[in-house]
């Protein structure tokens, strides 16, 4: 992350505490995914390419969620 | 970002020229001392042009050579720039970097213009292994090119976010861009759009999977959703309009008030109708006071008050005759009447044939012969006794009365003066009243009042408009909730594709994530910088808030990103016109160094000759202010100050404490006249040396150095 982006983060952090904690290390999760898409934002390329990357990550993102839900529930 | 080391080869004058950057964080300060000419701009230009290539440089300067006018024609020119500079990332590892951008020119025969090959750039990562290329674009990532003018500047643009760049609107825009940029805004906005397109994506999937239904239920949650992006971009259309008219008016009001502050036309007609009838009628009366004064001169109290002393003696003198009986004289018809009578005036006799009475009448006859004989003098003398006691007597009189020519005098000298001085008042009352009535265009008063009314009630019209769109907003987002809701339902009750429903959560999550991250940063963010900008700018022109004899309260970012100064009783000041160059400078550092705290950034600022218009008290702080080592926590400050030794003048005790690095840069054109030495060239060139403001040597001696306190260093003097 460029340094640019503390305050992003610092916030972001901030408001990810008023987000249902779904399991532990949810918010964290979630704040790692933006500060991810953030720097998708810098790779240029078209919108669409873009796009395809933001929707790759967030499924990734969704994966480890179910993965994690499934651990949290055995 | 920090640089490091530079090195300039033939671009501009600059044919050989190296400059070592502080990177010490207690001494962020890095001086580079020149005269003017002497190169400073074509190293910023320099630098500007190897970090951001011809883009970077300002528009005039693009169409420009690179290349010395004095570089003789058809040889081609290799020109070339090298930065070295290290970044430290977040988990606190320092890489350092080389960037190197070079070009080959040729100047063309009997012409300014020069063949110009195209631009090389290369940037490698320096590590113990050795050198690697990396990716240019790293740089704009570092340094955005937007912000060329937050990192790079002068003391002519140093003002662009207060008053430069012609109207309001470009200057929010600037103050906008820059705070957006700083904070990350823009990716994070960008961010927040991709995400919202990918949770449409991923609900439609979740719809689909769910059955016929929940997709018509999904459908309709995004034609809500749909509706609410098209009223909240008719909103922000509308709102950006509303405060351009608000702006608008303001500014009307104040160009009216500007005007009505001149007088009203009605008012300052009348005014200079009684104003005129006052002049007439005090021309009479300090005429008739002149008059009055002429006649005072003319009159026998002006003789008394003249004469006095001799006109006292004569009296004496007369008094004297007439005590000795010499006047009055006796009238002769008295004498010849009692010649005709028979006694004398003493009673005796007069008797004609007595003896004694003739002796009576020959005494007479010899009286009346002795006083025809003085008669004439002994008349005039008489005369004047009787006048000059009578005017004695009346000017005593008018004496004891406080009436005579000193008295009458004053008042009349009073009178004359103070008709003159109210006629010298009313008519300059009179002359600036017209004056004022003549700069009254009373057709743009009447222009300027049909506008306020008529954008006035625009602004009602569409501050209207814009609460019956909140209160439509308001009611789509219940409606989108609503559809959120039944969509719920409908896919726990049929959807059992748990990993569809994830993926839309989680990015469900992550765009209400975004969402709020925004709004935070554009809120609090820029009421931080606001705040900062203002703690940093009172310090700077060391202003007491709380102080009534001050000029300035505060300063504030507004809502639509201007920069406001605040004044005493609630007033404002338009800082483009109401503020000096001085403030003008420290209010615009102020916010930059505010941003780059608030923002975290660690950049170089790098200014060419900023203390131009600045003195005394204000130069001494701001320098201190913005070359104040970083505070624990705080990112790594470095400055790079272009100074001319005019600037340094007072504050040579600051760059000694906050300096790591100073050098001079002396050009050979300024032999013999400022230049002590000749250096041997053939061509104007820019040398270095690593001079400070307290010592010289035989490349930068100057003259009159010594005057300011400069030694020559042991091992260069003569």
């Amino acid at each position: 992350m460029l340094e640019r982006t503390k305050p992003l983060l610092e916030a972001a952090r901030e408001q990810a505490s008023r987000i249902d904690e779904r399991f532990e290390g949810y918010r964290a999760l979630l704040v790692q995914q933006l500060a991810s898409v953030i720097q998708v934002q810098d790779g240029g390329g078209s919108a669409t390419a873009r796009r395809s990357r933001v929707e790759a990550q967030v499924t990734a993102a969704a994966d480890r969620v179910v993965a994690q839900l499934g651990e949290s529930t055995e | 970002m920090k640089l490091v080391r530079a090195h300039v080869n033939n671009f501009k004058l600059l044919e050989d020229v190296a400059v070592e950057f502080s990177t010490d964080p207690e001494h962020p300060l890095t001086v580079i001392r020149a005269e003017n000419g002497s190169g400073k701009t074509s190293l910023l230009y320099a630098l500007t042009w190897a970090l951001f290539g011809a883009e970077g440089l300002p528009p005039e300067a693009r169409k420009l050579r690179l290349v010395s006018s004095a570089a003789p024609p058809d040889v081609p020119v290799d020109v070339q720039v090298m930065i070295e500079f290290e970044n430290t990332d977040d988990a606190g590892i320092t890489t350092r970097y080389r960037l190197v951008r070079t070009t080959t020119q040729t100047p063309m025969v009997a012409s300014d213009r020069v063949e110009a090959g195209g631009e090389r750039v290369r940037l490698l990562r320096i590590s113990m292994a050795g050198e690697d290329e990396v990716d240019t674009a790293l740089l704009l990532k570092l340094l955005p090119l937007r912000l060329q003018k937050v990192f790079f500047t002068d003391g002519e643009n140093v003002q662009n976010f207060i008053s430069g760049s012609g109207s309001v609107d470009q200057r929010q825009t600037q103050v906008h861009e820059a705070i957006r940029s700083l904070l990350g805004l823009e990716a994070l906005e960008l961010a927040a759009g991709d995400l919202e397109q990918v949770l449409r994506k991923f609900r439609a999937e979740v719809a689909r999977s769910a059955g016929r239904e929940v997709e018509e239920v999904n459908a309709a949650l995004e034609k809500v959703e749909d509706q609410i992006a098209d009223l909240e971009r008719q909103h922000a259309e509308l709102t950006d309009q509303l405060r351009q008219m608000r702006e608008q008016r303001v500014r009307w009001e104040k160009e009216l008030d500007q005007i009505k502050g001149l007088g009203e036309l009605d008012e300052l007609n009348k005014k200079i109708s009684g104003l005129d009838r006052d002049i007439a009628t005090l021309e009479k009366e300090r005429t008739q006071a002149l008059l009055n004064m002429r006649g005072l001169v003319r009159s026998e109290d002006f003789s008394w008050a003249l004469l006095e002393d001799p006109l006292n003696k004569g009296m004496k003198l007369l008094d004297d005759l007439a005590d000795r009986g010499v006047i009055p004289g006796v009238s002769i018809e008295v004498l010849v009447d009692r010649l005709s009578l028979p006694v004398c005036f003493c009673g005796e006799s007069l008797a004609v044939g007595d003896s004694d009475g003739e002796r009576r009448r020959q005494h007479l006859q010899h009286l009346i012969e002795e006083q025809r004989h003085v008669a004439a003098t002994t008349q005039r003398l008489t005369s004047v006794l009787h006048v000059a006691r009578q005017s004695k007597a009346t000017h005593d009189s008018k004496r004891h009365e406080g009436k005579d020519f000193w008295a009458r005098r004053t008042f009349l000298l009073a009178s004359f003066t103070e008709k003159r001085d109210a006629l010298a008042l009313k008519t300059t009352e009179s002359v600036a009243a017209k004056e004022r009535r003549s700069k009254i265009d009373d057709s743009r008063v009447r222009d300027l009042t049909t506008k306020i009314q008529r954008v006035g009630g625009q602004i009602e019209s569409a501050a209207s408009r814009v609460g019956g769109l909140d209160e439509r907003i308001k009611l789509a987002k219940e409606g989108r909730e609503e559809k959120k809701r039944a969509l719920d339902q409908a896919e726990s009750a049929r959807n059992k594709d748990l990993m569809l429903a994830t993926r839309r959560a989680v990015a469900e999550d992550l765009v209400t994530l975004a969402k709020g991250t925004l709004g935070v940063l554009e809120r609090d963010y820029v009421a931080r910088v606001g705040s900062r900008m203002a703690e940093l700018f009172m310090q700077i022109v060391g202003s007491d808030p709380d102080f009534e004899a001050g000029v300035f309260t505060g300063v504030h970012i507004a809502d639509n990103f201007d920069i406001v100064v605040d004044t005493h009783n609630g007033r404002r000041l338009d800082p483009a016109f109401e503020l000096n160059g001085a403030s003008q400078r420290a209010l615009t550092l102020a916010f930059i160094w505010a941003l780059m705290e608030v923002s975290d950034t660690a950049a170089p600022r790098i200014i060419d000759t900023p203390l131009g218009m600045v003195a005394g008290g204000v130069k001494r702080r701001m320098v201190d202010t913005i070359t104040r080592p970083s505070q624990p926590g705080e990112p790594d400050n470095q400055v790079v100050l272009m100074l001319t030794r005019s600037e340094i003048r007072d504050i040579e005790d600051i760059l000694d404490d906050r300096a790591g690095e100073i050098m001079t840069m002396s050009c050979s054109k300024d032999f013999p006249e400022d230049l002590v030495y000749p250096w041997d060239v053939d061509h104007p060139v820019v040398r270095t040396c690593t001079c400070s403001h307290r010592v010289s040597c035989r490349i930068c001696a100057r003259r009159y150095d010594e005057q300011h306190g400069v030694v020559m260093r042991v091992g260069t003097e003569v």
